[in-house]
């Protein structure tokens, strides 16, 4: 059985959040209580290759599992159980309480040892990087101490009669490759980025599935071992994104173009 | 049509002058605004074109335009905004125009002594208000369309606002108007406080779907703003049905909250996300304006009977997020990104707002959550919201999600989803299949009993005022009775 592991996060929708919100800073934190919570963006992306991956699996008539794994201990039933509904076999949340969004290598660490626990997985992937930390580098920790292949900016996966086969968006090009077993993948701009929605049937159906929950000593991890230091706030600011219009209401085409030239010149120049 | 395309086109060029009529594909794609944008997103368009997008810029032009296509034949639909969302602005028939008026967009007059403001029927609400703002009022219509609406569409289709429990919804706003006839003729109703002189002719615009004339200039009411005296509460109710004789029981007793809404949780999860219930529980909440003593103290005597059903007082942040985020939606239409979710995960979102007594409407929400999943497999999620409340009853805004067979059969697929809502509304006496959206070509095969031993006289008024039924046909009353 081909044994694929996607590991996920769930986290504040930031486009939820309101302009008045981000000047609220008590103790140097956004209230972000009342954002909705969502999928990680790349994560989608990466729960969705998985599946499609599955599809062709089952299409060749090939034993495949499907496991999502995700850490935190903040209330999101709804979210995890959708999972099953579209299909997942396996769901599991490692509880833990500390704050590492911005430790890669204690996350790292925690996948790691969950995926050394279990028999073997023949894929394990990521999304690229996180809307909050942004750090871009969880899935390189991991293949490192899996001491696994690692492939970036995947967009998309696809079986092959020897293997996976890879899609990888580089600056010279996409480059296709059938890779190793196993492989630790990031999923960055996906030819398919959104995650298949289930029916309230397939919902329902899935309803008395069981979320896994492990704790650290479930996968040989103790707390002290994992605390991190915490980044140190420095600064917190909002970035203006304004953007402006405008008109230029005189001339010909090529006379407004020619304006629009100089004044960017201007601005280079200046700069 | 009595003429050709080529000559209509000619003709109205003359009219309006040649700038002002657009012919290309893109232009006429677009005619029919936000309609079947699911099956347009895979570039399926199954309506016909028009024969070419008129741009009026006066009531003049309007009238002349009219005039041609009532003695020429040629089926007109009234367009501003554009933002409808029950096919009132889709072609049926190759043979018709549309008549746009957005370019009509100025605020001929703001009165501050008399508290009114008049405008085109192109003027954007958004602006509209935003100039009341300025002088510490406000017009207190705001529709959720509110960014992309213009005053124009708001009264034709009967809109209502997200405040209408104080400031009323449209009809209660309108002081005088102006309107132009099928065969273009303009009438003019004068902007008097009150007139007891015979029916009120205004009514015969207001909601009437562009299917009665080209509604060109409108007055509104003003109405002083206090927006740092506003209270806002937010309660967790255990359900649904509390959260109805909660509301019932506030409004009956005289208090007007601007705001009273109740939203179950499927829809405050997909929509909002921000409050965090258990299955059956509701989210109750209000918002409360007016002058400051008034706002205290209806909000005091709000928060005390919420408490006495049953409330968990949350506090008001989930409600300023409501506040801040309540238009959002309108970020999604003409929105590449949600043309390409449509695409991906093949699941279309829409609404269908209804109306019922108090008695009523609780069991009219408790048979739609539990006869309407059964029958469509696609379902994907439904739920719903009260958002305006009377004391003869209330609305139920209910939301859902289909997953769609294929962008062809979209709106056959939608359109079973909403007659099956509605043939649970209209099992009831007091159930109005359509609250504030107007039926557009959606709803209207419900007309008849929708309006039941009064329908023929809508057909007669429609055949008196449009002999030739040339303005937007397929609404507002069905075209074999027009025969």
């Amino acid at each position: 059985m081909f044994r694929i592991l996607v590991c996920f996060k769930i986290v504040p929708d930031l486009d939820a959040v309101s302009n008045d919100d981000w000047k609220k800073t008590t103790n140097s934190e956004i209230d972000l209580s009342y954002a909705r919570k969502i999928l990680g963006v790349y994560d989608e992306s990466a729960l969705e290759s998985a599946l499609r991956l599955k599809d062709e699996f089952i299409i060749q008539g090939m034993e495949v599992e499907l496991t999502a794994f995700t850490i935190g201990t903040g209330e999101m039933q709804f979210q995890l159980k959708s999972l099953f509904s579209v299909q997942f076999d396996r769901v599991v949340k490692l509880a833990f309480s500390e704050d590492i969004r911005f430790c890669p290598k204690t996350i790292a660490r925690i996948i790691s040892s969950f995926v050394s626990k279990e028999d073997r997985f023949d894929a394990v992937i990521f999304g690229q990087q996180a809307s909050i930390g942004d750090n871009g580098q969880t899935h390189y920790y991991t293949a490192e101490s899996l001491k696994m292949p690692c492939l970036s900016n995947v967009s998309e996966l696809s079986l092959v009669s020897n293997g996976i086969r890879s899609s990888q968006i580089s600056d010279s090009g996409i480059i296709k490759q059938t890779t190793c077993i196993p492989s630790v993948y990031a999923i960055g701009n996906a030819v398919h980025a959104y995650l298949r929605v289930p029916t309230l049937r397939e919902k329902i159906a899935a309803s008395n599935k069981i979320v896994e929950v492990l704790t650290l000593a479930d996968i040989g991890l103790e707390q002290e071992g994992l605390s991190a230091k915490q980044p140190e706030l420095i600064k917190l600011f909002r970035e203006n994104k304004e953007k402006h219009c405008q008109m230029i209401a005189e001339g010909s085409t090529a006379e407004k173009a020619e304006c629009l030239l100089l004044q960017y010149l201007k601005e280079v120049i200046h700069s | 049509m009595l003429v050709t395309k080529t000559q209509a086109i000619k003709e109205f060029q003359e009219l309006v002058g040649f700038d002002q009529v657009l012919t290309d594909l893109d232009s006429l794609k677009a005619g029919e605004g936000y309609n079947r944008t699911y099956a347009k997103a895979f570039d399926v368009y199954s309506n016909p074109l028009p024969v070419c997008i008129v741009n009026a810029k006066s009531t003049e032009e309007i009238s002349k335009v009219l005039n041609y296509c009532n003695i020429n034949r040629i089926y007109v639909i009234p367009r501003t905004g554009a933002s409808s969302a029950e096919g009132l602005l889709e072609v049926r028939n190759e043979q018709t125009i549309i008549l746009d008026g957005s370019a009509m967009n100025k605020i001929l007059n703001f009165d501050v002594d008399n508290m009114c403001v008049t405008v085109q029927c192109g003027a954007p609400m958004q602006a509209i208000e935003e100039t009341a703002r300025k002088h510490g009022l406000t017009t207190g219509h705001g529709p959720q369309s509110l960014p992309m609406a213009d005053m124009g569409g708001l009264v034709a289709t009967r809109s209502i606002g997200q405040f209408s429990t104080y400031y009323g919804a449209i009809e209660d706003m309108i002081g005088g108007m102006e309107a132009v006839m099928p065969n273009g003729e303009v009438v003019r109703i004068r902007n008097v406080p009150r007139r007891s002189a015979g029916p009120d002719l205004r009514h015969l615009f207001v909601g009437s779907e562009g299917a009665l004339g080209f509604i060109t200039e409108i007055t509104v009411k003003l109405f002083p703003f206090f927006p740092n005296d506003m209270w806002m509460g937010g309660y967790i109710v255990k359900n649904m049905h509390i959260g109805f004789k909660a509301i019932r029981d506030i409004i009956s007793a005289g208090y007007k909250p601007s705001v009273v809404r109740l939203y179950d949780k499927p829809d405050i999860d997909y929509n909002f996300g921000s409050v965090s219930l258990k299955d059956e529980e509701a989210f109750m909440f209000f918002v409360v304006e007016g002058p400051p003593e008034i706002a205290k103290l209806t909000g005091e005597m709000v928060h005390k009977m919420s408490i006495e059903h049953g409330g968990e007082y949350i506090g008001s942040a989930a409600v300023e997020h409501w506040m801040d985020h309540r238009n959002d939606l309108c970020k999604k239409y003409g929105n590449p990104k949600t043309a390409e979710g449509f695409r991906e995960t093949k699941v279309y979102y829409a609404t269908t707002e209804i109306s019922a007594s108090w008695t009523e409407a609780v069991k009219i929400y408790d048979d739609v959550m539990a006869n309407i999943p059964p029958k469509f497999e696609n379902l994907v999620m439904i739920g719903g919201h009260v958002s305006h409340s009377y004391s003869s009853g209330t609305n139920i805004y209910f939301v859902y999600r289909l997953k769609m067979t294929s962008p062809e059969t979209a709106n056959d697929e939608h359109n079973s989803l909403v007659y099956a809502l509605c043939e649970e509304v209209l099992k009831y006496e007091t159930g109005g299949s359509v609250h504030h959206h107007g039926m557009g070509k959606r709803r209207v095969v419900f007309a008849k009993r929708e309006h039941g031993s009064s329908y023929p006289l809508l057909v007669k008024v429609k055949k008196m005022i449009d002999p030739n039924n040339i303005m937007n046909p397929g609404a507002l009353v069905f075209k074999e009775d027009l025969i």
